[in-house]
């Protein structure tokens, strides 16, 4: 019973349970009989991947259901090692509701692995400028992962997503093992007292804030997605280093974290039946000082 | 004598989502304006992404100034959704390197 209702009714995820996960996926008990999730998402595949990235010898000693979640989501295919023999034979029907674990590997690909999370959903009846407002956002925070990610191994980060149609709901995550928020934003001195006084994930999402203003960067990903959840009373959690950002129903809290994660995690959830737009997005951007708006259309 | 050259968005850009392509159509631009007066460029209203339409555009603009930029670029078919995100990174680019001009 409660494996059914897992597959069809989606809870909304809090910080709690990210924090908890992510106290647990670091921790050696994991492998070795620790507590599973009663209801897996994206955002536990995700961090895995990226935990046993480092951790390798983990690969056949999770818990059960999270290894049938994390042979779903593909996750040895991720890693390039091969599945337990015990799951060779067991493929579930669940491409019209999963999005596989990605490797973010070439920037140059970010059109493709944005179509592929796309196709997820088409199925369910977006409107079109709710299909853009989503293949903006994907494109700007797969950007962010390779500005950020200082890659050594060819593994940028990682996105997967889910959906849980008959609950209407959605989520997406993206999780890079790069330079702390904190630590990237440092880099731009003129952020330095903002830094000393902020939360670095809140602060990353405010327009025009950047690691690399004179590198040409100019720090639309995370405004973008906040802007698009907020809009539509989504969920947006940003996590790096020891601090975590949160909006859900347009409550925002910002608070420090027991345990660090390196790199940036960001966890997307929305209801399917909200629609985005990214054009009210846009004309929030201000326009600079002086400037008139001049039409440069044919 | 104007010299100008349309310019299909797929023959520069093999995709609309990144800074790097961005990069690389924005260089593509470069070199053909370096040929042609006018550069009349057909986005077939595909969505593209505030990083690609900054590099792309925006810096296309920063470098060859507003007044140039409006002589010389002609953007058609540009999808409604993304004429705001244009207007934004050609200004603020232009206001950046103007700013930047008058401080040396």
């Amino acid at each position: 019973m409660i494996a059914i209702l897992s597959c069809s009714v989606m809870r909304h995820s809090t910080p709690k349970d990210i924090e908890s996960w992510l106290a647990a996926v670091q921790s050696p008990a994991l492998g070795g009989g620790g507590r599973e999730p009663l209801f897996l998402k994206p955002f536990h595949l995700a961090t895995l991947a990226l935990a046993m990235r480092r951790h390798p010898v983990r690969c056949t000693e999770l818990p059960p259901k999270l290894r049938r979640y994390a042979h779903t989501m593909r996750l040895w295919d991720t890693l390039d090692r091969p599945a337990p023999p015990l799951f060779r034979a067991v493929r579930r029907h669940t491409a019209s509701t999963h999005a596989p674990l990605e490797r973010l590997r070439d920037e140059r690909r970010i059109d493709d692995t944005t179509d592929n999370l796309l196709r997820l959903f088409k199925p369910l009846r977006l409107n079109q400028a709710t299909m853009n407002a989503l293949q903006t956002m994907l494109f700007e925070l797969m950007g962010n992962c390779f500005a950020h990610a200082g890659v050594q191994d060819g593994m940028a980060g990682v996105v997967c997503a889910q959906v849980w149609p008959k609950g209407r709901r959605a989520q997406i995550t993206l999780a890079d093992a790069g330079v702390d928020i904190r630590a990237s934003l440092a880099k731009n001195t003129a952020l330095s007292s903002r830094l000393a006084a902020e939360n670095s994930c809140e602060l990353a999402t405010f327009y025009g804030v950047s690691s690399k203003p004179k590198a040409g960067h100019s720090g639309y990903g995370l405004t973008v997605a906040r802007k698009l959840l907020e809009q539509i009373g989504g969920t947006l959690y940003i996590r790096s280093g020891k601090e975590a950002f949160f909006t859900a129903s347009n409550i925002q809290h910002y608070f420090p974290t027991a345990v660090s994660f390196d790199g940036c995690l960001l966890v997307i959830e929305w209801d399917l039946d909200r629609p985005m737009d990214v054009v009210a997005v846009y004309e929030e951007f201000p326009l600079p000082e002086g400037v008139t708006e001049d039409d440069l259309y044919m | 004598m104007i010299s100008i050259c349309s310019v299909d968005i797929d023959s520069i850009a093999v995709g609309f989502g990144s800074r790097p392509l961005g990069v690389k159509a924005r260089n593509s631009l470069l070199h053909l304006l370096e040929s042609n007066s006018v550069l009349e460029i057909d986005f077939h209203n595909r969505s593209i992404a505030p990083s690609f339409a900054d590099e792309c555009l925006g810096q296309l603009a920063a470098r060859l100034g507003l007044p140039d930029f409006k002589r010389r670029i002609r953007l058609l078919n540009v999808c409604e959704s993304t004429k705001p995100l244009v207007r934004h990174v050609v200004l603020r680019r232009c206001s950046e390197a103007a700013a930047e001009a008058a401080a040396q």
